[in-house]
């Protein structure tokens, strides 16, 4: 092949001629290479439909794939491995010798442990396995006493956030109700009270399997930043792809509003702060844009009762928010 | 894990990595929703890591994925219809003829592999090739945009596209046979 320059078109200047860039005397360049030969017109072709399609895929949304393969890995990870160390196979095998040595003195004493926030006070607790647990107000976690030798069960009533600590080999299950959490090592919050309806967990760090008890196997896998609902009413997990940061602002002391009716602002500060607020008819229509970082209930209140004009009242344990509205 | 489950795992990762991204932009195309679409193609390997006893890694498994999600992805549109208004029907009316699974199958493909291409470009190289051919931006506007000179534009949208066409290049002809084929010039 010779090398007049009608056979080689530098890929700088294809690029501007693909762009709309190029000004007559480029293109007239390029439009040259292309009828120097078929080879030329199929390699220009080829870069043509390549440079389309770029168009197409460049507004796909964007997949994590090394995310996804977390997801997949941990997805296909059993449960329970067949290699245990040896170590905790002796502490297994001691735990069953007492636990049905016990059993056998006839000492049906609980094996349950559980632990309990106040009303009003958050608690933060190391579990056996290292995993720090925040229960939030009027929340409850239960576990076994050999919890973290021959598994990581525990049950839940009410709400708490879980730094868990990761060992593949036994998987952390939270137990809420009807949902059933599965996680190997990460950051994630349960809502899980009695009297709502939702049982909502988000996550913050890692992956978590979320599924129904009665259908253990068909999990949700969660990822950081999601967060998942089971509906105890029509009983369906639903996935939401942005977390709402305001779900674990009774642990971050962090709350972002962005043009939020005050209802939902009120329902917020009550789970962060554990104070009952009942808000009038009046300004139910309003809404705020706010955000509060590290601030004490008095001062959250304090500016939103100056940026609405409202009226709070203290009266027993509850509040009373009222004012003139925002019609 | 054993040496041979180890090694299974890793023709394992190595088809999911391959096929994963085509493989949701495939199911997007009858499903709509990106994050159904992922759900469907994680159901699909987790099925073949149950049968990796059975599966054959060597053998070429794009025909076998593309059906498989493409199968699930209809399951989930009849479970859809169920709860669906019956106008939403005509959406859901992805009647498939051998010849456009086909040419779904390869789109969806290429699409992925272009996609994976680009995230692979160096940070600076990506973000000018975007604001071009995502937000149609002229070179002029990206260079006053990213406060750079238009030679650097040109350079990187130029390294861009020469990165893409070697990434791309087992498939770029076989691409172009394809889209022949569609406009009828064969």
């Amino acid at each position: 092949m010779s090398n007049n320059e009608q056979h080689i078109v530098p890929i700088e200047l294809l690029t501007k001629f693909l762009a709309g860039e190029a000004n007559v005397e480029e293109q007239m360049l390029v439009k040259k290479w292309q009828d120097h030969s078929d080879e030329n017109l199929k390699e220009f072709n080829a870069i043509q439909k390549l440079w389309n399609q770029t168009e197409t895929a460049a507004r796909k949304e964007t997949i994590d794939i090394n995310a996804e393969w977390d997801r997949m890995l941990d997805a296909i990870t059993p449960a329970k491995t067949r290699t245990l160390p040896i170590m905790r196979i002796v502490q297994i095998a001691a735990a069953i010798i007492i636990i049905t040595g016990l059993a056998f003195l006839g000492i049906k004493q609980s094996q349950i442990q559980t632990l309990k926030s106040t009303f009003a006070k958050t608690e933060t607790i190391e579990l056996p396995d290292g995993t720090i647990v925040s229960l939030n107000a009027k929340s409850k976690i239960s576990y076994p006493k050999d919890f973290g030798i021959a598994s990581r069960e525990l049950t839940l009533k009410g709400e708490a956030f879980f730094e868990v600590t990761k060992n593949k080999e036994l998987p952390f299950i939270v137990n809420a109700h009807e949902a059933k959490i599965e996680v190997v090592g990460t950051r994630f919050n349960v809502r899980a009270y009695k009297k709502q309806t939702q049982i909502k967990v988000t996550v913050t760090q890692g992956t978590v399997k979320l599924s129904e008890k009665k259908q253990p196997t068909k999990k949700t896998i969660l990822t950081a930043g999601e967060t998942g609902t089971y509906d105890r009413q029509v009983k369906a997990i639903k996935k939401k792809p942005v977390a709402d940061k305001n779900d674990i602002s009774w642990k971050t002391l962090e709350m972002h509003f962005s043009n939020s009716p005050l209802t939902e602002v009120i329902a917020v500060i009550q789970n962060t702060y554990h104070m009952e607020i009942i808000i009038s008819d009046s300004v139910k229509d309003c809404t705020i844009t706010v955000d509060f970082q590290n601030q004490d209930l008095a001062s959250v209140l304090k500016v939103l009762k100056s940026t609405l004009d409202l009226t709070i009242r203290k009266d027993g344990d509850k509040l009373y928010i009222s004012g003139a509205g925002c019609r | 894990l054993s040496k041979d489950e180890s090694i299974l795992q890793l023709k394992f990762e190595k088809l999911f990595r391959e096929h994963f991204t085509g493989l949701c932009y495939f199911a997007q195309k009858y499903l709509g929703d990106l994050d159904t679409s992922k759900e469907v193609v994680h159901a699909v390997f987790v099925k073949v890591w149950e049968n990796r006893a059975k599966f054959d890694f060597e053998k070429p498994a794009k025909s076998y994925l593309f059906t498989s999600v493409y199968n699930r992805s209809m399951n989930v549109i009849r479970d859809n219809k169920k709860f669906s208004s019956p106008g939403d029907e005509e959406v859901h009316a992805a009647t498939l003829e051998t010849g456009e699974f086909s040419d779904t199958m390869e789109l969806a493909e290429l699409e992925g592999k272009i996609k994976t291409a680009i995230q692979k470009l160096p940070e600076k190289c990506r973000q000018v090739f975007e604001l071009n051919r995502f937000e149609g931006k002229k070179y002029a506007e990206i260079a006053e945009h990213l406060q750079i000179s238009i030679k650097t534009v040109e350079t990187q949208m130029s390294k861009a596209l020469k990165v893409l066409k070697e990434e791309l290049k087992d498939y770029i002809y076989v691409f172009v046979l394809f889209l022949l084929k569609n406009n009828d010039w064969l």
